[in-house]
């Protein structure tokens, strides 16, 4: 019996082990310390200074940098509509893969969208529309304003949330703002603001924002939009989670949006490996505003343009169900062969399938009793009780 | 209220009912009936919305009805009608082992969670799940270990606010129904189950010769057995 115990616990870390080796393998490095840095073993509690991973196509441009460490697989929309897939990281340099360009763009007939019904401007239902901003990082900060790209429990990033929030509540959103802190800035960060996250989630917001920013040269978000100095914003999805494509569509009708309002706002969509709270709904959004290196003014200039793209994206969804089919405006991937929420449920409900007959079929040893099984359960389930 | 399409609302029910569909067939393993898996169920849903606050301040800290009391209830009724004294020993060392290593996780992991295979939301059960099965052995062992040993992780931290002085906030168990802490209960017991299946079904089937009464007692579920004794007769 010890003995059975001890093999399986060999079985199981040769396993793990092969998983951890496999994944470097990808990588394309295997040595101990790829190994502690496949479980992300370090001591620092922000990214080291200048540490950031740069995202290139076939032709060797730079498409964007991120302190977000890039996988292969992750995806990237730019401010063109192209999509691009990463196919190789090498010494933080991740290859991408132009996979085509995109109809993300605003549709004319969006405009003549009856304002839609609870937006602002409308009077009664005004206070009806509510949005949640809440930050994982609490600590992150611009270091040629703060002084330091990290301060504890009180990073710059709340003052650009300041702006976000009011900006949102003077176009008459309902606005709830959460400050509280998640540091330090570990593996558990997003573990303790998934409870901030619900926490907000209660007050039932149509949208909620977790906001950061990122930690490149800051030349990739620097922009200048109407004769001033701002950051642009990314827009990130975590593809962990059954909400990933629902998050996606968001993101894409916030590109539109911000597009129309303002456009050269948008640095990109970044579809990464994570899962950032966001099996939490289908609207559940992580933007990055500007960088460290970027001054903190110039975040909350962007930020505030960012609001105006708001109430134009929200428009279109309320439009979407409001509607009649025939005469509804479809938000930007309606076109495309995904839309929305539904291929979600199909990878959900396929994913329940299949894990449920792979369980049947090892726990029964044979598929007629997988299916012997299944008639029990029915029969105990829903049936009658048999009288005895 | 704004409107919403009805494929996102599609979404958000199914995953709910797939959520809570699973919660209630793993508790359905845990010594309780139909009945008793979905008033447990019920239980966390509506103890989600009630915080009781524990300290104020700076270092603030909360502790949630649905998402910390009534799991954690449930496994210390668990560890209290253990089958045998060796159960309840392998559940209690399960939980030190996991809290230990959930704290250390959540040190030494990377801030970022691209950084890993999987996002810490699912790490951190994985490893209740592979500690509590592997010690114990037993799918109530599995969700003792993964919610006592979330709940130890987040006391640990709040000591660790203490002890730096750093301020912070823990609210043990405030996502409720959606916190880490059930999320982990749930998974862990899959996980039991799915190893622990695939293994007896390499082996043959469970052991049952030379163990304990209790614990084969407890290899029945409640609910299937008849109220004339004569269990396992269909």
């Amino acid at each position: 019996m010890k003995s059975k115990r001890v093999l399986a616990g060999i079985v199981l870390t040769v396993f793990l082990l092969g998983i951890v080796l496999i994944s470097q393998k990808e990588r394309g490095v295997v040595s101990a310390a790829s190994l502690l840095r496949f479980w992300g073993i370090n001591y620092e509690t922000e990214l080291s200074e200048g540490k950031y991973y740069e995202m290139v196509d076939e032709n060797g441009s730079a498409l964007t940098m991120t302190a977000l460490p890039v996988h292969i697989g992750d995806e990237f929309w730019t401010a063109d509509n192209k999509h691009y897939k990463v196919t190789k990281v090498r010494d933080n340099v991740a290859y991408a893969k132009c996979l085509g360009t995109e109809d993300i763009a605003w549709k004319a007939e969006w405009d003549d969208i009856p304002v839609a019904t609870s937006i602002p401007v409308q009077g009664e239902q005004k206070d009806d529309t509510t949005i949640g901003i809440y930050h994982t990082h609490s600590d992150e900060s611009y270091s040629p304003t703060d002084g330091t790209s990290s301060i504890r429990a009180n990073g710059g990033i709340f003052k650009v949330g300041n702006v976000l929030s009011e900006k949102l509540k003077s176009m008459g959103f309902n606005v709830y703002h959460d400050k509280t802190p998640h540091d330090p800035h570990d593996a558990g960060a997003y573990h303790r603001s998934r409870r901030t996250a619900v926490k907000l989630l209660k007050k039932q917001p149509t949208v909620q924002f977790d906001v950061h920013r990122d930690a490149v040269p800051a030349s990739v978000y620097a922009a200048e939009i109407g004769g001033q100095a701002v950051t642009k914003i990314k827009l990130v999805v975590g593809r962990q989670n059954q909400n990933k494509q629902a998050n996606l569509e968001f993101a894409k009708t916030m590109k539109a949006a911000m597009d129309k309002t303002n456009p050269g706002l948008f640095e990109g969509i970044f579809l990464a490996k994570g899962n950032y709270n966001q099996d939490l709904g289908p609207r559940m959004m992580l933007i990055e505003v500007g960088s460290d290196t970027n001054s903190r003014e110039e975040a909350q200039k962007g930020v505030a343009l960012f609001a105006d793209a708001v109430p134009k994206a929200l428009g279109v969804y309320q439009n979407k169900a409001s509607q009649p089919g025939t005469k509804q405006i479809s938000a930007p991937d309606a076109n495309r062969s995904k839309s929305g929420s539904w291929p979600a449920i199909w990878w959900l409900l396929g994913a329940v399938v299949v894990g449920g007959i792979a369980f049947l079929v090892i726990s029964t040893g044979s598929f007629g009793g997988s299916w012997k099984k299944i008639k029990e359960f029915t029969g105990s389930e829903f049936g009658k009780r048999r009288q005895k | 209220m704004p409107r919403v399409p009805i494929g996102m609302i599609v979404l958000v029910v199914l995953s709910v009912l797939i959520y809570f569909g699973l919660a209630q067939r793993v508790l359905d393993r845990m010594r309780l009936t139909d009945k008793g898996a979905l008033a447990v169920i019920a239980a966390i849903i509506v103890g989600s919305f009630i915080d009781i606050p524990l300290t104020s301040g700076e270092i603030a800290s909360s502790i949630n009805v649905g998402g910390a009391i009534v799991p954690v209830g449930f496994s210390v009724y668990l560890l209290a009608t253990a089958g045998t004294s060796k159960e309840l020993g392998r559940s209690l060392l399960g939980t030190v082992v996991t809290g230990g290593l959930l704290v250390a996780a959540m040190t030494l992991l990377s801030e970022e969670p691209e950084n890993m295979l999987i996002d810490p939301l699912w790490v951190f059960p994985i490893i209740a799940g592979l500690v509590a099965y592997l010690l114990g052995r037993s799918r109530r062992g599995a969700f003792i270990s993964a919610t006592l040993g979330i709940l130890l992780a987040d006391i640990a931290f709040l000591v660790w606010l203490y002890a730096t002085g750093y301020p912070g906030r823990v609210d043990i168990g405030g996502a409720g129904a959606l916190d880490s802490l059930v999320i982990a209960g749930i998974i862990a017991v899959l996980l039991a189950e799915f190893i622990g299946e695939f293994r007896e079904r390499l082996q043959g089937g469970p052991v049952t010769e030379g163990r304990p009464k209790e614990l084969l007692q407890n290899l029945r579920n409640p609910s299937h057995e008849d109220k004339g004794g004569n269990a396992d007769e269909k």
